[in-house]
């Protein structure tokens, strides 16, 4: 056991001591840094013309919604967001959002706009703020009904089975309205970083990993290896160790470091409220701070399978480039391929790559995994299977490993 | 202490690189000798553990050559391997010494020792990348001795030294073959000649020859000769015969030949060397062979 935390330690000092290794966290880390930062940079322009800082723009709209925090979201609440809307003139020739009426009386209620666009807007019919002007007392009512409605025909025309349709039903049924609004900004921020921070994670891993075995093959030194004592054991056990724990502690920094930044610079109000607040289209009875902790736990198993499939390929690999470029086509493919949902077998399986389970709409996806007549919702499944596939492939590296030369 | 192999045999397709190969070695040092391509290189990995074998069986005592247990008394030298460049000399062995099942004081002390005994504890907190391709191998000499491995497998291990630490390696080789087993593959016939106990001739993936250095050069009586000549008779000589010695002296050229058949009138037969013997295996197959002689 004591050489296992020394080969352990070594192990570490292999992958850190590259200069090329620091260097790409670093770069890593500013790239994360800056995806969250570069937003509040530049100008908002309307109709061409520069208009405010982008900064301004979220402090201002910040406010606007923290005003609306703790206020039930319903008919009332909706109709004074409508009545602000009625005051924009209807014959403008530019953008709504430029005129004085806007700027004065509805951008405060921009938030609750959104809500209302996402529930009212059908296929072809969208819910512009003219409509949102002229909003009804009976539509204002019927907020919630048309949005059970819309979730309900969104299970309906799936292609899950039946028993998944009823049991999906009974679970919206147990979401919670009317919603009580809170400015979620912070979370939003984060639930979009974190995409582009997993998937920077993941990267970063995979070329981190990468040598673990085929920079042995490559350089020479797994004949040392494989005729010494522990060659055939203890050390691959040190490497799996050092390659999963890298993997644990580089997930954690990159979501800490979107979590802090995105709270601290955006807000980290609506951690209780309904998930339907951030995206309406959500299925799911989630809070937003249920949602971003299984977002974080989706990344976390994410970067665990890469690491897991990272570490087979440079087993079974001359060459560490190649598994850096296998990973990457793993990684880049989730993003140019479009799988229909027609395909559900396909789509189910394509949605548990690591890239598919990263983003907001991958792990809050209202396909949902049946197994045995269960049905389980993505944000559970996804890293439960992710994880299930990390530890699947351990006794494959293995192998590969001892097997190597032979 | 016995390492035994039998009927040892490799083949990639259809080529076969060693050929059914037995031998029983004990206490000594082995030295085998043979071209490149001889398989000499592929023999060492099979008896290393790192590569299966075909056909055939090897083992020591009464452990197999797959197994940890042997792997614990082994000590191995390839003929090219990689170190890690941002490791320190005494990093690299301290790694390999945990590798090996050394406890840390025992790694430590070891490391001290070997590092002096190679001549490097100086650069023991250098980067290896800044190593000569000699301090190199002197560094892996020193790692193949770390866990004081009761068989000792290297492979080239005085390519890219200096004479002098040439001859430092083969007293240390030597030395060590008191009490262990020391097989080392060369294609530098003075290596094998100074300290090999036992020598075996490759070629072809065979052994075509067994013995100490007075029973090889013994085979090659009446197979060696020394003749004196002019230069225009020499050329006609080194053209048609196998010649491993050229020396001018005034107005002639001395000659030593290796051939069946007398190879000038005037030849002398004399007492053969590993050299000679060498030449008379490998000349005529391949003229590269006798590069390192």
């Amino acid at each position: 056991m004591k050489n296992f935390w020394t080969l352990s330690g070594f192990e570490f000092r292999k992958i850190l001591a590259k200069k090329s290794v620091m260097i790409l966290l670093f770069l890593a880390m500013a790239a994360s840094v800056f995806s969250n930062l570069g937003t509040l940079m530049g100008y908002v322009y309307i109709d061409g013309k520069q208009f405010e800082t982008s900064y301004e723009g979220m402090v201002k709209d910040r406010e606007y919604a923290r005003k609306l925090n703790g206020k039930v979201l319903d008919d009332r609440l909706l109709l004074e967001a409508a009545e602000a809307y009625g005051t924009i003139p209807s014959e403008i020739s530019s953008s709504y959002l430029a005129t004085e009426e806007y700027q004065k009386n509805a951008r405060a209620y921009s938030e609750i706009y959104r809500l209302a666009r996402a529930v009212y807007s059908q296929q072809e019919n969208i819910f512009d703020a003219g409509k949102m002007g002229k909003l009804s007392k009976t539509q204002a009512e019927n907020y919630y009904e048309q949005w059970r409605e819309n979730i309900r025909q969104d299970i309906e025309q799936s292609r899950i089975s039946e028993s998944a349709k009823e049991k999906l039903l009974d679970k919206t049924a147990q979401i919670k309205t009317p919603w009580i609004f809170s400015y979620t900004d912070g979370y939003g921020r984060f639930f979009s970083i974190m995409y582009t921070s997993g998937i920077i994670a993941a990267f970063c891993m995979a070329v981190c990993v990468a040598p673990l075995f085929a920079g042995e093959y490559s350089s020479g030194a797994d004949q040392l290896i494989l005729t010494s004592r522990h060659g055939k054991g203890t050390v691959i056990k040190a490497k799996l160790f050092a390659g999963f724990s890298l993997s644990i502690v580089i997930s954690l920094i990159f979501t800490l470091q979107t979590y802090v930044q995105s709270m601290l610079v955006f807000g980290s109000d609506g951690k209780d409220c309904a998930i339907q607040l951030y995206h309406p289209a959500v299925i799911w009875p989630l809070t937003i701070g249920q949602a971003a902790l299984f977002q974080s736990i989706c990344v976390f198993a994410a970067c665990m399978m890469t690491t897991s499939v990272t570490m087979f390929l440079s087993a079974k690999l001359k060459s560490s480039f190649g598994v850096i470029i296998l990973v990457t086509v793993l990684l880049i493919f989730p993003m140019m391929v479009h799988v229909s949902e027609e395909e559900i077998l396909l789509y189910r399986l394509y949605n548990l790559l690591p890239a598919s389970m990263i983003p907001f709409w991958g792990f809050t996806n209202k396909i949902p995994y049946e197994i045995f007549g269960f049905v389980i919702p993505p944000y559970l499944y996804m890293p439960f299977t992710a994880l299930l596939c990390s530890a699947a492939f351990i006794p494959l590296t293995f192998r590969a490993f001892r097997r190597r030369a032979r | 202490m016995e390492l035994v192999f039998s009927g040892v045999t490799k083949k990639y397709g259809d080529k076969t690189v060693c050929d059914n190969l037995s031998m029983k070695m004990t206490k000594g040092v082995y030295g085998l000798l043979g071209a490149n391509g001889a398989g000499k290189t592929t023999l060492m990995r099979m008896l290393a553990g790192v590569l299966d074998t075909t056909e055939g069986t090897i083992a020591y005592d009464s452990f197999d050559v797959k197994s940890e247990d042997y792997r614990n008394i082994l000590g191995y030298l390839p003929q090219s391997f990689g170190y890690y460049p941002e490791f320190k000399a005494r990093d690299f062995m301290l790694y390999l010494a945990a590798l090996k099942g050394l406890e840390k004081k025992e790694a430590r002390e070891r490391t001290k020792e070997l590092l002096a005994l190679v001549s490097l504890e100086k650069e023991a907190r250098q980067k290896i990348r800044t190593f000569s391709g000699g301090m190199k191998q002197r560094l892996g000499i020193a790692q193949a001795m770390l866990n004081d491995p009761k068989v000792l497998i290297l492979d080239e291990p005085t390519a890219g030294l200096d004479p002098k630490e040439r001859i430092r390696f083969r007293n240390l080789i030597s030395r060590l073959g008191n009490d262990r087993i020391v097989l080392l593959s060369t294609h530098i016939v003075s290596d094998v000649e100074q300290i090999a106990d036992t020598i075996l001739v490759m070629k072809d993936g065979r052994f075509i020859c067994k013995g100490n250095r007075e029973e090889l050069a013994g085979e090659m009586t009446g197979k060696v000769w020394e003749c004196q000549t002019d230069e225009t008779e020499a050329e006609k000589i080194c053209a048609s015969h196998s010649v491993t010695n050229i020396r001018k002296e005034e107005e002639k050229v001395l000659l030593r030949v290796v051939s069946d058949r007398k190879p000038h009138l005037e030849a002398v037969c004399v007492k053969g060397t590993l050299e000679d013997l060498y030449l008379y295996y490998f000349s005529s197959a391949n003229p590269m062979d006798t590069d390192m002689l």
